[in-house]
């Protein structure tokens, strides 16, 4: 297993700056995966629905499902809502 | 105004910059004597969302991303008008009456100017990676929903 750190941004700090999952591969789809099940376990079915709406990041490059992530850390960004 | 993250070129500047943005002299960022049309947009924190009271908005930013996606955002709009232009936004508390975003452009004739002001504000809700948390008088502090970039890179 693989332990991978997750920036959390917006409304996902209500979990902390940081949380890490393990994860089987650095796919971000397996990331995605272990987060959700992170919240199914946090009974937050509200954040569940927001992280379907979220996309990740790694460093200053956005990352769709399908990549793998070079690094240990990824970001976790809500929809956005600036202004 | 001091920015903790900026790009700028030739035509435009963006940037962060930590609390209120200031709105005086934003003017002279745009500065051109060719241009004979200036147009502002200052986005303040209003005293009530949703029904309820609020007092302030905390901006969280991811700088990298932000910083990036402002300076993309920029050059799509000088793409699409001859303008100069300038857009800065806050990181963190911004009180009721403060302005959180600061955008200006100028050029030859206000229509260009005034289009790329209103396209960039609107784009840069629905772009730009910049959450907003809003804090009332007695409830608790609320994350505002927005747009999804995971729908939008699909």
């Amino acid at each position: 297993m693989i332990t991978v750190s997750v920036q959390c941004l917006g409304v996902f700090r209500e979990l902390g700056d940081y949380f890490d999952v393990d994860v089987e591969s650095r796919s971000v789809l397996a990331i995605r995966n272990a987060v959700s099940a992170r919240l199914q376990k946090l009974n937050r079915p509200d954040l569940e629905a927001v992280l379907r709406r979220s996309i990740f990041a790694e460093g200053d490059e956005f990352l769709r499902d399908h990549i793998v992530i070079e690094s240990s850390t990824v970001s976790l960004l809500p929809p956005v809502a600036g202004g | 105004m001091d920015l903790f993250s900026k790009i700028t070129n030739d035509r435009w500047t963006c940037g962060l910059t930590d609390g209120a943005c200031q709105t005086a002299g934003i003017d002279s960022l745009v500065e051109d004597p060719a241009h004979g049309a200036v147009a502002q947009f200052f986005g303040v924190v209003r005293n009530h969302n949703d029904g309820l009271i609020a007092t302030a908005v905390d901006y969280d930013v991811h700088p990298g991303l932000a910083t990036k996606a402002l300076a993309q955002l920029c050059s799509d709009i000088c793409t699409g008008y001859p303008v100069r232009l300038v857009i800065i936004h806050s990181r963190g508390l911004v009180r009721v009456g403060e302005a959180s975003v600061v955008i200006a452009a100028s050029s030859a004739h206000r229509k260009d100017a005034l289009g790329a002001v209103s396209d960039a504000i609107d784009q840069l809700k629905i772009r730009v990676p910049i959450w907003k948390k809003e804090l009332g008088l007695s409830e608790e502090p609320r994350w505002l929903d927005g747009h999804s970039l995971r729908e939008d890179k699909k």
